[in-house]
């Protein structure tokens, strides 16, 4: 077996057993919660319905999808990923309290380090744009409820 | 008939109807031109702003987008050798072997009459068959649409491509999200783990903003810009197709259509189904099958108006059955649902100035697509050159505007964060999201109908041999969840036999 095979195979079963733990979730949870009867169905029965499928497609993706793909397994962008959430994150925290261009620039200039040839002349130009364009559409044109700077 | 075609008229020629559907058409072409923007991302960045806009407008402009990439999708397949939306994937094949040739001008140029005949027969078969259907679908019960759905359901994840086990899963953990909120029947809090924001459910635009938003950002982080293009040598003369090209087109975008118009239509499959099984039938059934994939007209003709056609046809199970035959059109219905209007059998007769608006706004913006894909090819070449690393911050940027704009709520911006890692994490480990909104979307109606349906059953399973419709639609769900597991198992049963065969 060679090691792409495995790497393969370990995706598979992560993935199958990570079906499995939301099934059990959903099903004990559905216990919880009144089951009702056959004919007058509570409010329990779908979620463990629903559970019980996941587990046992959880169990068959470990057992019958290992092995044998197509494609590759994609590759992880870690950097984009983290960058990326952090421009959401930037304008999440900033949008109130800052107002809305300062939570564009964060987030234009956090995301723009997502891409590995960072170039802050770029990063910067898009800043201005998407400022611009954002207080124009949004808080001129469709009365959004935000400051171009400062607190609301 | 005529009363209605006037009253869609009224709709769709009036301002704002035609503002909303240029609009849609240009933003579907823009992002069906450019690979790495789908439409699924577009429809939910751009499903904020629809909630200011008058129901009929906004599914205007939503429609417009989703037939606009589709008509845009090839062009990218033909120049650059990637598909500009997953479903003209098809395309490539012999569109760019014709652009090597020489002959790009003649590809785009027959590929936007394909797309047109797809699409303008395929609208034909939506307007005079969808009030056909929705008047049998008015005797409907809870039975029939329970089954139905979930036909609707496995159909999506077993005919999908890749894994069914895997498709059938990400639908089912959608329909465990769509049990998030208040129980209708009994108010008991489900998976709301005590926060207020969720007792109304989950945001269906926070929720598609970071499953196909947020990775699609992520993943043109860092992307490579597209080869640059010569715009200038794709003139209107050199788009003139030979008469040959013309006269070996016909029977293919007339079978084309036939296939995308089937496809369509059938919940669960789609354009690219669709655009896949044209492309085998044209390259079987041709008297010299090695041209294909070296530039043959067939091969891209067919496809294309397939395609097309589909893309029309899938809106007809949405509009009268309320049952969703993709991921797309399941966001559409949940624009629908957004909006108070609860698409099914009586849309039609009750609302016939949103059906008919609708309809007569295809045709209006399929003629404009054929402007903005014939005449105007030129802009769309030279938009390929525009650079990723300064695309993707604005699409970032407006993603956190439109979520934001719904409810003016921070919450909403850290579920999109939430649902963008988890949209992440899926792609890692190889179950697709798109199957998920389905579930998500169905999941209420899902459990809504079981309820009714068993009440109406007394509790006794067996009651269902009298509904011979639903026991129509529970014996086809079985019957593809039995043939997509034997099916392949069967396939290399048959080949390695054969194979003993011929060994000496």
């Amino acid at each position: 077996m060679t090691r792409m095979t495995k790497r393969r195979n370990k995706i598979d079963l992560i993935c199958g057993v990570t079906v499995m733990l939301v099934g059990i979730y959903a099903a004990s949870s559905g216990f919880k919660w009144d089951f009702g009867s056959f004919r007058r169905i509570g409010p329990g029965a779908f979620p463990a319905v629903v559970g019980a499928v996941l587990i046992g497609l959880g169990l068959m993706i470990c057992i019958l999808e290992t092995g044998d793909h197509d494609a590759p397994p994609p590759g992880i962008n870690l950097r984009g990923l983290l960058f990326v959430i952090a421009g959401l994150g930037s304008f999440a925290i900033l949008i109130r309290p800052a107002g809305m261009v300062p939570a564009v620039f964060a987030c234009v200039l956090l995301a723009s380090l997502a891409d590995p040839k960072f170039k802050l002349r770029d990063a910067l130009g898009v800043c201005v744009v998407m400022s611009v364009l954002s207080v124009g559409i949004f808080i001129w044109g469709l009365g959004f409820q935000a400051k171009a700077f400062g607190a609301y | 008939m005529m009363d209605n075609i006037a009253l869609g008229l009224s709709v769709a020629f009036s301002f704002e109807g035609l503002l909303y559907c240029t609009l849609g058409v240009v933003l579907g072409t823009f992002v069906g031109v450019l690979p790495g923007l789908g439409v699924m991302a577009t429809l939910a960045i751009l499903m904020p702003i629809t909630f200011h806009l008058p129901t009929v407008h906004a599914l205007i402009m939503l429609s417009g987008i989703y037939y606009g990439a589709a008509y845009g999708g090839s062009t990218a397949s033909i120049l650059l050798n990637l598909p500009g939306t997953a479903n003209t994937a098809i395309t490539c094949l012999d569109g760019y072997p014709m652009a090597q040739q020489g002959r790009a001008g003649v590809a785009l140029m027959m590929t936007a009459v394909a797309s047109f005949v797809g699409s303008l027969l395929g609208l034909l078969i939506l307007a005079t068959s969808a009030p056909l259907l929705a008047k049998i679908a008015l005797n409907f019960g809870s039975p029939e649409y329970f089954t139905l759905m979930l036909l609707g359901l496995f159909a999506a994840g077993m005919l999908a491509q890749g894994s069914h086990v895997r498709s059938i899963s990400s639908i089912f953990l959608g329909l465990l999200l769509g049990i998030v909120g208040t129980d209708i029947s009994s108010g008991v809090q489900r998976f709301t783990f005590g926060q207020p924001e969720l007792y109304t459910g989950l945001p269906l635009v926070a929720i598609s903003l970071g499953l196909f938003g947020l990775p699609e950002v992520i993943s043109n982080a860092g992307r490579s810009d597209n080869r640059p293009l010569e715009a200038s040598a794709i003139t209107l003369r050199s788009m003139l197709p030979a008469k040959e090209d013309v006269r070996r087109s016909i029977a293919p975008m007339l079978r084309g259509t036939g296939i995308g118009a089937f496809f369509g239509a059938l919940p669960g499959t789609g354009s690219l189904i669709a655009a896949f099984a044209s492309y085998v039938v044209e390259k079987k059934s041709h008297r010299t099958p090695e041209i294909f994939g070296k530039g043959a007209i067939e091969g891209i003709t067919g496809p294309e108006a397939a395609n097309n056609a589909a893309t029309q046809t899938a809106f007809i199970p949405t509009l009268t059955l309320g049952v969703p035959g993709d991921a797309i059109m399941a966001m559409m219905l949940g624009v629908m649902l957004i909006h108070g209007v609860t698409p099914g059998p009586r849309l039609i007769t009750e609302q016939p100035d949103l059906f008919w608006g609708l309809v007569v706004s295809f045709l209006i913006g399929n003629i404009l697509l054929v402007i903005l894909n014939i005449p105007l090819i030129g802009v769309w070449v030279r938009l390929l050159r525009i650079p990723y690393h300064m695309l993707f911050p604005a699409i970032l940027v407006f993603i956190c505007l439109g979520v934001y704009s719904v409810n003016y709520a921070v919450a909403d911006l850290v579920l999109v964060m939430f649902f963008g890692v988890l949209g992440y994490a899926m792609t890692l480990l190889r179950l697709e999201p798109a199957p998920l909104i389905l579930g998500l979307v169905l999941g209420p109606m899902l459990e809504d109908n079981l309820r009714r349906t068993l009440m109406i059953f007394r509790g006794d399973l067996w009651a269902i041999a009298d509904r011979p419709l639903s026991l129509l639609f529970l014996a086809s769900t079985l019957a593809i969840i039995i043939g997509s597991i034997l099916g392949p198992r069967f396939r290399t049963l048959l080949r390695a036999r054969q194979g003993m065969k011929q060994a000496p």
